[in-house]
């Protein structure tokens, strides 16, 4: 990767500027989580798809538009940080 | 539909008949025209409306000019002026005034990747006085700044403006960007847009955006948003977390895990942040941030600068807040020194029966600024009640808030907005169902309304003596506990004027005749949700209101309307009589007050038919009556009060055939085919013999044609004769009835025939001849003004089963053409179109326009013996309102329902014997939600007009009256009038109900639910409702004939006890059956439990009942007690939506892996899994085309067609019976659905039919979305057509606008790329665009515009 100058782009920079950029080393979480983000950022933008969830559920579409926005932040809850995961990391860090 | 599939390729043409109802998000403001009102509304379906308030007076007075009764009524109505087709999924709308302009500019935020910034202007056609100025609009800038989607991180969600100067403009994303666009003027007044700047700020989720109005300093824009933390952190903190719990003994740990994701305490801070645009310096920062209610949702600016106090208003779950930078705390109201509160809060008084621990969100505000620096705020709860929102500013410096009160208003629809106007009007563009515009009664209603301060607020908060002040305002048990409660009743501050109509959202659709006595098939539409749930059947076709309807000695030949001279009023012509004709007799009927029976005095001949008569002169002078009666042409004057008649005989036995007249022309045909042409003449008031020709055939039909305004007479008359040709003659003194062009009809004969002046595309008007055939069609054809050549493409469309009677009549005060065959048209022209539409009346034999004071646009009409007065619309024929013009006209019948609709079907009944009946039964369910009965015993009235404990409005001084114009203390005055009048006053009622939802229950998994059957032939009365208690919810219906029960047909309601959605569970699920008995009642047989999970879809299967029952499919039998298991297929992918079944296969639609078809072996009595489709579509309905194909619509607003390949079937059929069930839906064994079609709708479909939209018209696939839109997919017939379709679709992909930036192309094929199906929509576009390109088009299709044209309107036609 590079700019249109050549310089090379970090990977962190990539994932700075492009939100949801993914790469080899990325957890799970990380990619559910994301998954999870670009959906309900859809599902907010598609009044219809919004229309849908609130027939379904009887709420008003302002609150069905709350909570997806609710859910953008935590959408697949706190990340895991049992001993698997902190065997997952060590191997990526040896 | 058959003949198509059989084709290599299906190829299918979208077409709209309705437009989509919901509105996304509205604005107010001047935008065509400076000094008027207007509301933007941006739709679903990507399309921009604007409308116009029109206010009317309608005098109604009575005809004695006596008696000084005059009725001064007020008609307010939303008129559509402009609609701008966009082919993009719309978001968000900001009205903004560019300093020095006079008008309001829209910006629009779509899935382009760009900002629209679009301006309407009105233009005045040149030559056209008579019609209203048409608005156009123009896109002004559309720059892209990012990729197109609804992404996340696309600016686009939110658009914010500066509203004080105009100067900026702010868009955002959901997440992260925020660019920030100065627009300008350049020296010639053109608006201008610099390049943006970033606002970006990474991780952050915005809630919502606003412009603060900071007066003339830099522009500020105000963002409610959350920032969450990068994953590294999280993980740390969680890490952090961990180890402390550990040390804590998990006390910790419990404690976090109650507090859910959204409420206070979650680890999360929701910041109002402040983004300033120095313009010095050209870049924008984050000035300011506070946090503020962690369920915070929407935000209003406050008028600042000189006006007020800016800052913005914060709307939360129970609480309105109000913020500004550097705002001083409140004054505490007791002197704890300790508690110190910094928050300027204020709770919202809350419903009775509203659970304590449920807290009740607000989802939008709107401030309105009044003169003199006063403004208020109007607030709206998800529930639907409406807030009025005041604040009260410190005495000493008006920019400090002190107080802040609120007050109940009234109880609305939910809307998505609310746009007050300075005509005490508030519109709410509803979420679900009709949207209304209403009229304040009064709004200074703090004395007397259920209201909260802050004061009490605050007060309560330091009492409590709870230490934070996050904490206090977070749970809803304190809010409820501080703030006075009310019971929703009928409106009481406000009235609806005007309903705009919204069928939003339709959940499932039938189209059929079943009424059982009308000529085309019927739509049968669910719509609505909660207390507005309804079953609507629409007809195609004007909506007619029955005037008068009075009975006549005979069978009329003929019906004729004669001006009146004596009465203009307002430069209008009303009708003194109405001219009924029989076989030997003529009755003449005056027009007043009442209708009455005329004898001799009216000069008039009655004891002969009448073949044409009309007043004379035009206007400013009395020229008499002409009346045509076989043997003569009788000129009838009235000379000092005595009725002098002049008489012409026909000379000989010869009979007159026919005749027509105008103000000053008449023209009589001859037995055999002689004409005689009579003109009047000016000078000495006399008719005058000015020309003979024997055109050598016997004529059938003829018109002269109206005289154009400012002329003396028409310069063309159209002559129908025996042969078949219809001959245009001219009637210019010069070359007095020399043909000047014809045109034959072939085969058939004219039977009646009429010249109009119709207005033209570009307001220029145009001729056009209409002949209405014996055959049952029309023929229509534009005449060339100068030349009268007949155009070479005329149009012909079959209308009924009887010769078509053609006349002129006006309506919504353009000319249109009343054609009357075994069913009533109205052909009208609009838009540069031309547009026919039924009337929803029974056949009319002979009709003519009929105008009096009350009736200003009416039709008289004969049926059989009797005479009827009609008018088109449903006021009255006063500002008659029609479909709009590039939509079907169809009119709605409403039969409200108690809960949200799921689905229906048709049953057909026993009665007595022998007897059948068609019953349609539907089942009816809502979440959250307590049923009838317990409604009832907790005192819940969902009409709200049950005597209620608060205070009753007392009339007040009108000295602080609403202070938005003038005419507002005119209100407060008829206010008071009301209350004393019309308490009881059925009308004023009616425009005061209020849907009014349902008590929440506080606990998870209530539902309320109903069964339902009504009588489609007795306008869908309930014939019973059968209410399902327990939270036992009737999501499915299906008819069912068991054969081993002697093939009677039976209910099948698939129910649900106790689901919940989230997540997604439910304590059991039944199969409940009921039987029909004698046509009008349920009667329950017995319910089978089912296992596996809930019963979403039910379906007839060959004589038994196949149920989808969460991923399993499975087979019933009828049984005495319960059904019985018969087979079943376990391990379908997630749940089983929808279900069909043809011979001996089913069709699953799968929740979330689209479809599975499915064969029943009957030998090894097992259900086999024949195919699947590669892609996972949601499916959200389907329907069968073939025993092969199947359409499916899903949760993206995609339509696909499916097909099974050929062969797939044979191998899924085992005949040796050793294969494992398991084996053939193996993943490499099983044959892959082929995609036929692709084509993306834009907005959910919900269901899907395949019907003939006319009787023994050809099918289509018609289809309804959750937004309200009727559309259907129609065959394409011929090879041809396919060819000009779509290289047409490809010319306008080029070369239609494109409001947003969005490519109409990328939009049909937004999941996928979109495969035979050719947009309608935007075929239809080319009717809208500039003279030049059409023609260009036109001719790379090898045809006249014309033609293009007639193909597109043809099409349309064939299908409706």
């Amino acid at each position: 990767m590079s700019t249109p100058g050549g310089a090379p782009i970090h990977k962190d920079q990539l994932k700075a500027k492009y939100i949801g950029t993914g790469d080899a080393d990325m957890t799970k979480y990380e990619w559910v989580t994301n998954m999870h983000r670009d959906t309900m950022a859809s599902h907010v933008g598609h009044y219809d798809q919004m229309s849908y969830y609130a027939v379904a559920q009887n709420e008003s579409l302002g609150r069905v538009k709350k909570e997806f926005l609710e859910k953008m932040l935590e959408p697949c809850g706190k990340p895991p940080v049992g001993a698997k995961e902190e065997a997952y990391e060590k191997i990526l860090n040896n | 539909m058959s003949s198509i599939t059989s084709a290599a390729a299906m190829k299918l043409l979208d077409i709209r008949l309705k437009h989509a109802g919901s509105i996304i998000t509205s604005a107010i403001g001047e935008f065509s025209t400076s000094g008027v009102q207007e509301i933007v509304c941006l739709r679903a379906g990507g399309t921009i409306d604007l409308f116009r308030i029109v206010i009317t007076n309608v005098s109604t007075e009575n005809n004695d000019d006596d008696e000084e009764d005059e009725e001064e009524e007020v008609q307010t109505t939303l008129k559509l002026l402009k609609r701008v087709e966009t082919r993009s999924t719309l978001r968000s709308l900001t009205a903004i005034r560019i300093s020095g302009s006079k008008k309001d500019v829209i910006l629009v935020g779509a899935d382009g990747g760009c900002l629209s910034l679009i301006a309407f202007d009105t233009a005045t056609p040149a030559n056209n006085k008579n019609s209203d100025a048409s608005v156009t609009y123009k896109i002004i800038h559309c720059p892209s700044f990012g990729k197109s989607g609804c992404r996340r991180d696309t600016p686009g969600q939110y658009l914010a403006s500066d509203p004080r100067g105009g100067r900026a403009v702010m868009i955002a994303s959901t997440e992260k960007r925020k660019l920030v666009y100065v627009l300008n003027r350049d020296s010639g007044g053109n608006i201008t847009i610099a390049s943006p700047l970033e606002a970006h700020r990474p991780r952050t989720v915005v809630f919502d955006l606003v412009g603060v109005d900071n007066g003339f300093d830099n522009p500020i824009f105000a963002s409610l948003e959350v920032q969450y933390p990068e994953y590294e952190d999280a993980v740390l903190a969680e890490r952090k977390k961990k180890t402390d719990e550990e040390d804590h003994e998990k006390m910790e740990e419990e404690e976090r895990h109650d507090v859910e994701l959204g409420q206070h305490g979650d680890g999360y801070t929701k910041q109002l942040a402040y983004y300033e645009l120095d313009l010095g310096l050209n870049h924008v920062s984050r000035r300011w941030a506070t946090s503020t209610v962690r369920s915070a949702c929407c935000l209003a600016a406050i008028p600042g600068g000189l006006d007020g106090p800016s800052g913005v208003l914060v709307g939360g779950e129970d609480y309105i807040e109000y913020l500004h930078e550097g705002m001083s705390p409140p004054s505490s109201a007791n002197g704890n020194n300790k508690i110190t509160p910094k928050r300027l809060i204020c709770a919202i008084p809350r419903r009775e029966l509203h659970p304590k621990s449920k807290g009740i969100l607000i989802t939008t505000i709107s401030v309105l600024r009044q003169k003199k620096g006063k403004f208020f705020a109007l607030a709206q709860s998800e529930l639907g009640d409406v807030y009025k929102v005041t604040l009260q500013m410190s005495k000493e410096d008006k920019t400090v808030v002190t107080h802040m009160t609120i007050c109940l208003l009234d109880t609305l629809p939910i809307g998505n907005g609310l746009n007050i106007s300075k005509l005490a009007l508030l519109f709410v563009p509803a979420e679900f169902g009709d949207h209304g515009l209403y009229q304040f009664d009064a709004i200074d209603i703090e004395d007397s309304a259920v209201k909260f301060t802050s004061e009490e607020t605050i007060s309560a908060f330091v009492k409590s003596g709870e230490s934070s002040e996050d904490a206090f305002y977070a749970s809803s048990e304190n809010a409820a506990a501080i703030v006075p409660t009310f019971r929703p009743t009928i409106l009481r501050n406000m009235h609806k004027v005007f309903t705009l109509d919204s069928l939003a959202p339709v959940t499932s659709v039938l189209v059929g005749e079943l009424a059982g006595n009308e000529v085309s098939p019927q739509f049968y539409t669910l719509c609505g949700r909660g207390p507005r749930s309804s079953l609507r059947i629409l007809r195609h076709g004007l909506s007619v209101t029955e005037l008068a309807v009075s009975e006549l000695p005979g069978v009329p030949g003929g019906v004729f309307n004669v001006r009146d001279d004596r009465t203009t009023k307002n430069g209008k012509f009303y009708d003194r009589y109405i001219v009924v004709s029989f076989a030997d007799a003529t009755l003449v009927l005056s027009v007043g007050e009442t209708v009455e029976e005329m004898g001799k005095e009216s000069g008039f001949l009655t004891s002969d038919p009448t073949l044409a008569c009309s007043a004379l002169g035009n206007g400013d002078k009395d020229g008499g009556i002409v009346q045509v009666c076989p043997g003569g042409v009788r000129h009838i004057r009235r000379v000092n009060n005595q009725v002098n008649v002049s008489q012409w005989s026909v000379p000989g036995i010869k009979k007159i055939e026919c005749a027509s007249a105008n103000e000053s022309q008449i023209l009589i045909a001859l037995a055999g085919g002689e004409l005689i042409y009579f003109e009047l003449d000016p000078m000495s008031g006399n008719l005058t013999e000015a020309c003979t020709r024997d055109i050598g055939t016997d004529v059938c039909c003829l018109d002269v044609g109206p005289v154009p305004k400012g002329k003396s007479r028409s310069l063309f008359a159209v002559v129908g004769s025996r042969d078949s040709n219809v001959r245009l003659l001219s009637l210019a003194p010069a070359s007095l009835l020399e043909p000047k062009s014809s045109t034959t009809l072939g085969a058939t004969k004219p039977y009646s025939a009429a010249l109009s002046i119709v207005d033209g595309g570009d307001g220029a008007s145009e001729l056009t001849m209409t002949v209405g055939l014996e055959d049952g069609s029309a023929l229509r054809a534009n005449v060339d003004p100068i030349t009268g050549a007949i155009s070479t493409s005329p149009s012909r469309r079959f209308l009924g089963a009887r010769p078509v009677s053609v006349s002129r009549v006006t309506l919504d005060g353009s000319p249109s053409t009343l054609l009357l065959s075994s069913r009533p048209w109205i052909g009208r022209n609009g838009n540069g179109r031309h547009s026919m539409a039924p009337m929803s009346y029974a056949p009319l034999d002979h009709g003519c326009s009929f105008s009096n004071e009350a009736v200003r646009e009416g039709i008289v009409a004969t049926s059989g013996t009797t005479l009827r007065i009609l008018s088109v619309g449903e006021n009255g024929g006063n500002n008659a309102l029609l479909g709009n013009d590039d939509d079907e006209a169809f009119n709605a019948t409403n039969v409200s329902l108690r809960y949200t609709p799921r689905q229906m079907c048709l049953l057909s009944a026993k009665v007595g014997e022998t007897g059948k009946k068609i019953v349609l039964a539907l089942v009816e369910s809502d979440y959250n939600d307590y049923g009838a009965e317990e409604k009832k015993s907790m005192g819940f009235d969902g009409t709200g007009r049950l005597k209620t404990t608060s205070k009753k409005i007392e009339s007040k001084s009108n000295d602080d009256a609403m202070d938005m114009d003038e005419d507002s203390d005119d209100d407060a005055n008829n206010e008071e009038k009301k209350e004393e009048a019309d308490e009881e006053d059925e009308d004023d009622i009616n425009t005061r109900l209020t849907p009014i939802r349902g008590p929440v229950p506080s606990g998870k998994g209530h539902w309320g639910s109903c069964v339902r059957l009504v009588d489609p032939q007795n306008a869908c009365s309930t014939l019973d409702c059968v209410e399902l208690n327990r939270n036992e919810a009737a999501l499915c219906c299906a008819s069912v004939r068991f054969h081993s029960r002697g093939g009677e047909s039976l209910l099948a309601v698939g129910t649900v006890t106790s689901m919940t959605m989230h997540p997604l569970g439910h304590k059991e699920s039944h199969v409940v059956l009921y039987r029909v008995v004698n046509g009008d009642r349920l009667q329950f047989l017995h319910r089978t439990k089912v296992d596996d999970g809930p019963v979403l879809s039910l379906v007839h299967f060959q004589g038994r009942l196949l149920v989808g029952i969460g991923r399993t499919l499975r087979l019933y039998e009828m049984g005495k007690r319960q059904l019985l298991k018969k087979c079943e297929l376990r391990g379908l992918p997630t749940m089983v939506k929808t279900l069909h079944a043809a011979g001996d296969r089913a069709y699953v639609g799968d929740m979330m892996q689209s479809l599975h078809f499915i064969r029943y072996d009957s030998t090894a009595n097992r259900l086999v899994l024949v195919a699947r489709d590669r892609s996972s579509r949601p499916i959200t309905c389907q329907e069968l085309l073939d025993m092969n194909t199947v359409a499916v619509g899903d949760k993206f607003g995609n339509v696909s067609i499916l097909r099974l390949p050929g062969g797939a079937d044979v191998g899924a059929i085992d005949v040796t019976g050793t294969r494992a069930l398991w084996d053939s839906s193996r993943e490499d064994a099983t044959p892959k659905l082929e995609t036929l079609c692709t084509y993306h709708v834009g907005e959910v479909v919900t269901s899907m039919t395949r019907a003939s939209l006319v009787a023994g018209g050809a099918e289509s696939l018609v289809y309804v979305t959750v937004t309200g839109r009727v559309g259907a997919f129609v065959p394409f017939t011929s090879r041809e057509d396919v060819e000009f379709y779509t290289s047409l679709e490809g010319y306008l992909r080029v070369e239609a606008p494109r409001p947003t930036g969005r490519d109409p192309q990328a939009y049909r094929s937004y999941y996928a790329p979109t495969k035979h199906i050719i947009d309608g929509d935007l075929c239809d576009a080319y009717a809208q665009l500039p003279y030049e390109t059409k023609q260009k088009i036109a001719e790379q299709l090898d045809r006249s515009v014309g033609e293009v044209m007639k193909k597109l309107e043809d099409t349309k036609n064939a299908l409706l």
